[in-house]
Parts: structure tokens; C-alpha cells; sequence
């Protein structure tokens, strides 16, 4: 009993640590900068939230608000960064998304998606229903699940009731599987930088990574490209209908 | 020869009256005018007319200065009475008429004329007529331009007169011109365009009429004229006898500068031939010169207007007007009721091209149901564009009762003579629908339920509450946290797994040792069925197993020997929570070795069995019976 009472002060303590990175003074930032906003100073709002995200700050709340900010400031590119940035780090944010199409609907650029597999497309929307950190508790509450029923079906019941205990843990221990699958493979796509949204009002995409190439095609601010390769001040992208290019880095911002 | 003159003169007058009267004089409003033209070349004789479609007493004569009066006033009057589909009407005309010979130079000014029309006091305007000095009228336009005349008798007159005509088939006496009123305007003013043809000369006829082509104008003939009515003109120093062939109102739709193509006409034109024909009798003695007819064509120059643009600067209510309006907003009735049809009637008065503009925007309730914008035009083509009114109707028909209001409504229009954007304001106007009849209530309540319409979109407002930050790149699944839970969740297993093991051990012992005991006590309860098994003496073996199961159970349960019948057995082994199938396993080995003791044969192969059998029922009613 005494052992347990230990772990648990442990884990409180650990959960602790966890939280309290947001000290005061970001939290009367985050305050003034909500201020700001429904005060309508876009821009003073705009300051406030980056201060946080210079600390090395992040969340999805406040990469939210910023798009909505840069969005009120018509700052159509910027909006669209923070939009998709919000969904990085919680791809089930329903009201990045919502916004996400609003400030997209505003983008000049028009580029027939390639769709991907219909598999595929199942699997991430599954995957996109909870962030990251949300599928790793769950995994944690699944494998705890998981070795209850073991438990159950080691020492309760018949032969028959044995039997369903053994194939429910089992069942479990895949959803559990699942869902740890899934939270790796959120936060390795937050970490990533593979996506990036054009910034400049033209950016020109060329053939080769020197301004000697020959433009291929003309992009748009926010529209988001897939980076392939990096190069000096130079990245090789791809857009969504599958065409590729060279863009210099300075036109470009990675999500 | 004067007095012929005065004869054919007035057979003239006569004939001009004919067609005034015939041309619409319907008008019953008495009237005193004085025809006269607007001038005279030196020394020349011409009349002027004062008529009155009335009965005239007291004409007070005009003093005239600057001519001679050759004759004069002669009175004449005219009356004619006509009956068309028994309706009468009387027309009667008076005229009083001089002949003047102008004089050198100057101006002849006729003095205002008074007289008693049908018992009214009316008088004519002064009228001045100024004296073309060294030039001479080639066409004697007895008849003046005011009224218009017949150009075959004009003709005749002239010749009667004897007028020196100094007409050479070479010489510009005929020409055509396109006056505008302006040449620099801006976008979308209205420019008037007179076609107008001048002649010294006789015309018979026209041909090959080419009409000016207004490229990147708007243009609306105004006037048309049926008949070509001459009236004199001064330009220069000479006098020429002018028409206007067509009137046009121009609005230009272009910017920049824009050229009228010229209009072309060839004219039939009658001029004195220099050399006479064969003099025969009939030559001399009714002409007295020769004429011929020429075709003469004649064009316009080429016009220019330099058209500005409308200032870039340009409001969001500019309905394209330019000129000068005014706008006034009404209901075209109170008493509105809902599903009745009504109106919101928007007035544009005022002047300019007002053909061009565009209906005001008009925001109705989004209750109200709307139709299509009905557009009336009143309005006359004058000097200054159209001037008049043009009227937009907003049919609606409310589809609920209630108090609305339609917004304040603006319109606006460059003012040419302001230069600049003027804004009209009407409204606001409050709508107060009354409940309508109620064959209409039915209607009312489907048209009542509709969907909730969005009136705008916008992006939802920003997350509030707590921001729940962290350091980037941090994550839960490749924390230490995410794993010590891990580690935790597993430890807290493998204890509630030895926890469990360990209890189910324990509770497996006591188990264990109470089967002993019961083991131990059936064994020796049955201590002498085996032996009997080993002597394999079946009788005696079941008699024993017999004896010690009943032992047992009198024992066990308390029963008299004596009354250990099958149902006392079976009611008190149930009474102990016995389970069914460990009551029908005692039974029927009772059974059983009731059996043999009565048929021994074929039992002893299952001796054995039936030891175990015993053995078995005898610990499991130790182990439940306490």
C-alpha cells in the first residue's frame, strides 16, 4: 500500500513538470493578446502571441488565434501558415480547419488534387480524429485495459468465459498497438518539416536550384507545397497535382 | 404690275392658310402671332402677317421703322365649319397683312401689335428684322420662315417679282452642316447634333441621303421632319434660306477624341442657265429667265468632340447619370398588407441622359418577396439632353405583418455644371404591413418557415481558454512521462498478478487440506468395503458400501436410522444446499448396491469403480456439509 501511495506522488509529480512550462508571464501574454483581438488591434494581438511562440512555446490554441489574427490583417498567407500549423500539432481542431477553408477560398492558385489511395485517405482521417498526445493516453488507458482482461481471464471464470476474456485483451492489445502507431506517427509529422506555404504574392518555381532556370510555372501566396529536397537557398517541391520544381527558400515558409 | 403682284401674293396667303388651318389648328385657345422673317435683304419687298383665329376688333397697327410700308394692312379673313360624326368645328381666321420694302441697312422693327380677340386683349411681341446689307435674297420667301411655305409657289412669287437672281451653276450655294451645341463634354453628356442644309438656290429634290454615322455615341433622333420647311438665315453677309434635315441627341459612350463621320446628299438644284434656249413666244412670255437642273453634292466637315472621363472618384451609389436630377422615394400606398402586392416607386426628375441611367440599388426586407424593377420613361429630348422624369418600380408583396424599414436609398450623378459627384438621399421609408386577409393564412404559414439563411460567413473567433502550451517538438509519446506510465501500468500488473497468484494459493490450500479430511473420513468409513474389494467378495463389498453411505448420511445429517427412507434423504440433502447432480450421484450408487444385494450377478466387474464412486461422494458431502 505504501509503495503505491509512492508511484502515485511520483506520477503527480511528473504530470506536474509535464504543465508547468506556461509560467506568468506567458499566461498575462496570452491574456493581453486575446485582449487585443476582441479589441480589434490585430496587429498589437499579432505581438503578443509571437512573444509566446519565441519562447519556444507552442500549441495549437496559439497558432490558432494567430491565423485568425493575420487573417483579420488580410495577411491571407500568413493565416493559412498558422491554420495549418495549428492542425500539425492537433489535426482534430475543427476550427482551424473551418477557418483553414476560409482563408484557402481567398488563395489564387487552383491545383487539381491527386488523390491518394482511398486506404490511405481511411487510415489518416482515423488518425486525425485525436492529436498526438490524445492517442498516446490512449494507448496507455487500452494497454491497462488490455492487461485487466489478461488478469480476468487468468483467474476468473469457466472455460468458455476464459476463452472471450482472452480473445477481448487480444483485441484490445491491437487497438493499443493502433493507437501508439498513430501517436508516433502525429508527432514525427509535427516534427517534420515537408510542407510549407508560399509567402510572396509570385513566387516564380524553376527548373533548376539558380535564377538562370527556366520558370515553370507561378505560385501564389497560400498556396502549401511538399518540400523533397533542400538545397543552398534553393528547396525542390511538389504541388499537389504531382508537379515539381526548384522555389528559393525565401519564398516559401515551412509549416 | 403691282396690283398682279398683290393678287398672286395673296392667293399665297390664302394657300398658306389652307395648310395652317388643315395642319392642326384644333387648339381653341385664341392666339395673335405675327409672321415675319427674321431678315431681309437691302431694298428688298417681303409682307408680314398678323393672324388671329379669332374675331378681331380694334387692331391697333405696329409702328414699323426701317421699311417702307408699300401697302397696308389688308384685312382677310377665313372661316370654314366641318361636321365629322356630328361633331362640329368651326374654325375661323383672321390676318391682317402688309407689304414692306426694306430699307438700305439697319434693322426694321416692327412695334408690338394689339388687338380684341373674340373680346380678349391680346398683342404680338416686338419683332425686330435685321437688313443683310449688300446681299440679295435669291429665293423671295414671301411667306417667311416662320410659318413655312410651298416651295413651287414660293418659286413662282419670286420670279413674279422680278428679283435679280445671281445664281451661277458653278458657285457653293447650296452646302450642309452639322452643328453641335458642344464639342467638349464629358462622358455621358448630352451633345444635340443639328443636320441642317443652306441654299440660295432652288431645291427640288434630294438623293443619296447619307446620314452622319456617330461612332462611340449613344444617339437618339429627335427630330424628324416630314417636310423640309425652309425658314432664312443670316450667315456671313448673305442671306441663305435653311433647313433642319434631322436633329439628334448624341451621348457619348467613349472617352477620348471622337470623330462624326460626314453626311453626304446630292441635291436637285434649280439655277439660272447663263445662256437662253431657243427664244420661242412661250419662253418669253411665261419666263422670263431659263433654269436647269443641276445635282449638286453636298457633305458635311468632318466633326470632332473631345470627350473627357467621368472623375475616377466615382461613388458607390453612381447610377451612371450625368446632368443634373433630383430623386424622391414613395410607396405607392399606406395601407399595406401582407401577401398584397405593393410598390416602392423611385422618381428620377431632372435633365440629362437620363435614357442611360440604372435603377438605384434598393434593399427591401429580406421578408418582403421581390420582383423585377418596372422602368416608365417620361421625358422629352430637348437642348439639354432628356429632361423629364424616369420612374422605378419595386413591385414586393410582404409575406408577413410587422414594421419594416427599407434603408436610406442613394443615388448618385455627376453634375456637369458642379463638376463633381452629387449624392441624392431618399428614405428612410417605414413599411407598416398589416395582417392580410385570411384566405391568404394558409399561404402565410408555409411561406413563414424557411431556413435559417446565413447573411455572411466568417472564420470562427479565437480559442480562449487556457493555451495549454509546451515546448515544441515536445510529445507525450516520446516523453519519459509517456514511458514511467508504461513501465507503472506493467508493475502494477505483474503485482495484481502476484497479488492474485498468491491469494489463489493460499484459498487452493485450505481446499486442499479439507479434502483430506473428508478423504480421510470416507476412507475410513469404507475401510471395510475395501478389504472386502480385495478379497473381491461383491455381496459383502456392497452390503458395506451400502451400510456405510447411510452411516454416513445418519450421522452427518442427524437422521434415526430407523428413518432413513429415500425421500427424508433426498428433502434433507436439499434443505443443506446440496447441488442436484451430487444427490442423484448418491442415489443411484444407494441404488446400485441395493441392486446387487438382490441380483449379485455381473456387478463385480465395476467394483472398483464403484469404491472410488464412493469415496468421492462421501468427501464431497464432508467437504459441503459442515
Amino acid at each position: 500500500m505504501r509503495k503505491l501511495f509512492t508511484i502515485f506522488c511520483m506520477l503527480l509529480f511528473a504530470t506536474g513538470l509535464f504543465a508547468a512550462n506556461a509560467n506568468e508571464n506567458v499566461n498575462s501574454l496570452w491574456t493581453k493578446g486575446n485582449e487585443a483581438y476582441s479589441m480589434g488591434e490585430f496587429n498589437n494581438a499579432i505581438q503578443y502571441y509571437s512573444k509566446i511562440e519565441k519562447q519556444g512555446l507552442v500549441s495549437a490554441a496559439l497558432y490558432y488565434n494567430m491565423g485568425n489574427a493575420y487573417y483579420r490583417m488580410k495577411e491571407n498567407g500568413k493565416a493559412i501558415l498558422y491554420y495549418e500549423r495549428t492542425l500539425k500539432v492537433d489535426p482534430a481542431n475543427s476550427d482551424a480547419k473551418i477557418n483553414l477553408q476560409f482563408a484557402s477560398a481567398q488563395t489564387l492558385d487552383k491545383i487539381e488534387e491527386v488523390p491518394d489511395f482511398i486506404f490511405v485517405t481511411w487510415i489518416q482521417t482515423v488518425r486525425n480524429l485525436f492529436s498526438s498526445n490524445g492517442w498516446a493516453a490512449l494507448s496507455l488507458v487500452l494497454i491497462g485495459v488490455t492487461l485487466l482482461f489478461l488478469l480476468v481471464f487468468k483467474f476468473v471464470g469457466g472455460k468458455r468465459a476464459k476463452k472471450i476474456y482472452f480473445i477481448t485483451s487480444c483485441c484490445i492489445f491491437f487497438f493499443t498497438i493502433v493507437s501508439f502507431l498513430f501517436s508516433v506517427s502525429l508527432a514525427i509529422r509535427a516534427n517534420s518539416s515537408e510542407s510549407a506555404i508560399v509567402m510572396n504574392n509570385i513566387g516564380n518555381v524553376k527548373s533548376a536550384p539558380n535564377t538562370t532556370g527556366n520558370s515553370i510555372f507561378v505560385l501564389h501566396q497560400g498556396t502549401k507545397l511538399k518540400i523533397l529536397e533542400r538545397a543552398e537557398g534553393w528547396d525542390r517541391i511538389q504541388i499537389k497535382d504531382g508537379r515539381q520544381g526548384w522555389i528559393e527558400t525565401s519564398n516559401i515558409e515551412v509549416i | 404690275m403691282l396690283r398682279r403682284s398683290f393678287r398672286i401674293l395673296f392667293t399665297v396667303i390664302a394657300a398658306m392658310f389652307f395648310v395652317t388651318v388643315f395642319s392642326g389648328n384644333k387648339a381653341m385657345a385664341q392666339s395673335f402671332v405675327l409672321n415675319a422673317p427674321r431678315v431681309v435683304g437691302q431694298n428688298e419687298q417681303f409682307t408680314i402677317a398678323f393672324s388671329s383665329n379669332g374675331d378681331v376688333d380694334n387692331f391697333n397697327a405696329p409702328s414699323i421703322s426701317g421699311a417702307s410700308v408699300l401697302a397696308g394692312p389688308s384685312k382677310s379673313s377665313y372661316s370654314s365649319m366641318q361636321i365629322i360624326n356630328g361633331r362640329r368645328t368651326d374654325s375661323h381666321e383672321v390676318t391682317y397683312t402688309y407689304v414692306l420694302q426694306a430699307g438700305s441697312s439697319g434693322t426694321v422693327r416692327i412695334s408690338a401689335a394689339s388687338a380684341n380677340v373674340s373680346g380678349r386683349s391680346m398683342s404680338t411681341r416686338p419683332v425686330s428684322i435685321s437688313i443683310v446689307a449688300g446681299a440679295s435674297s435669291q429665293s423671295g420667301q414671301q411667306s417667311s420662315g416662320y410659318s413655312g411655305g410651298n416651295s413651287g409657289s414660293r418659286q413662282q412669287a419670286d420670279n413674279d417679282y422680278g428679283y435679280s437672281t445671281p445664281v451661277s451653276s458653278g458657285k457653293a450655294d447650296v452646302f450642309m452642316r452639322l452643328d453641335l451645341n458642344k464639342t467638349k463634354v464629358v462622358k455621358g453628356e448630352p451633345i444635340i447634333a443639328t443636320l441642317k442644309i443652306y441654299t440660295r438656290s432652288n431645291i427640288t429634290g434630294f438623293e443619296d441621303i447619307k446620314f452622319p454615322v456617330f461612332n462611340g455615341f449613344w444617339s437618339q433622333e429627335i427630330e424628324t421632319p416630314q417636310n423640309i420647311n425652309f425658314t432664312r438665315e443670316r450667315v456671313g453677309n448673305q442671306i441663305y434660306s435653311s433647313a433642319v434635315l434631322r436633329k439628334y441627341m448624341l451621348l457619348p459612350q467613349q472617352t477620348g477624341k471622337l470623330t462624326i463621320n460626314p453626311a453626304e446628299l446630292v441635291c436637285q438644284v434649280q439655277v439660272v442657265s447663263s445662256q437662253r434656249r431657243s427664244r420661242n413666244l412661250f419662253d418669253d412670255f411665261f419666263d422670263s429667265d431659263a433654269y436647269s437642273l443641276v445635282k449638286k453634292k453636298v457633305a458635311t466637315g468632318r466633326a470632332t468632340v473631345y470627350v473627357s472621363p467621368l472623375p475616377g472618384n466615382a461613388p458607390a451609389s453612381f447610377g451612371g447619370g450625368v446632368g443634373n436630377f433630383s430623386m424622391s422615394a414613395r410607396l405607392t400606398r399606406q395601407d399595406i398588407k401582407s401577401n398584397e402586392a405593393a410598390s416602392l416607386i423611385i422618381d428620377i426628375n431632372g435633365t440629362g441622359n437620363l435614357n442611360l441611367i440604372s435603377a438605384p440599388a434598393v434593399t427591401l426586407p429580406s421578408d418582403f418577396e421581390k420582383y423585377d424593377v418596372k422602368t416608365t420613361n417620361s421625358f422629352t429630348n430637348g437642348a439639354s439632353g432628356a429632361s423629364g422624369k424616369k420612374t422605378f418600380e419595386f413591385p414586393f408583396i410582404p409575406r408577413s405583418e410587422g414594421k419594416f424599414t427599407i434603408p436610406q436609398i442613394d443615388y448618385s450623378y455627376y453634375d456637369i455644371s458642379q463638376g463633381r459627384y452629387v449624392t441624392l438621399h431618399a428614405g428612410p421609408i417605414t413599411v407598416n404591413v398589416t395582417k392580410g386577409t385570411a384566405s391568404n393564412s394558409s399561404y402565410v404559414t408555409a411561406a413563414n418557415q424557411q431556413q435559417v439563411s446565413n447573411i455572411g460567413e466568417d472564420i470562427r473567433y479565437i480559442a480562449n481558454g487556457s493555451p495549454r502550451l509546451a515546448k515544441k517538438g515536445s510529445f507525450l509519446i516520446v516523453s519519459w512521462l509517456f514511458y514511467f506510465i508504461f513501465v507503472l501500468i506493467l508493475a502494477a500488473f505483474y503485482g495484481l498478478y502476484r497479488y492474485l497468484k498468491n491469494l489463489v494459493a493460499i484459498n487452493g490450500d485450505i481446499l486442499r487440506s479439507k479434502n483430506k479430511r473428508a478423504n480421510k473420513v470416507a476412507k475410513s468409513r469404507l475401510k471395510l468395503a475395501q478389504t472386502y474389494l480385495g478379497q473381491n467378495k461383491v455381496q459383502e463389498f456392497y452390503e458395506e458400501l451400502h451400510k456405510a453411505l447411510l452411516g454416513y448420511i445418519s450421522d452427518k445429517l442427524s437422521i434415526q436410522f430407523a428413518d432413513m427412507q429415500r425421500d427424508t434423504i433426498e428433502s434433507t440433502l436439499e434443505e443443506k444446499k446440496i447441488g442436484k447432480d451430487e444427490i442423484t450421484g448418491f442415489m443411484k450408487l444407494l441404488d446400485d448396491c441395493e441392486m446387487v444385494r438382490y441380483s449379485p450377478e455381473g456387478a463385480a466387474g465395476a467394483m472398483d469403480a464403484q469404491y472410488e464412486n464412493g469415496v468421492k461422494i462421501i468427501s464431497d458431502l464432508e467437504n459441503k456439509l459442515k
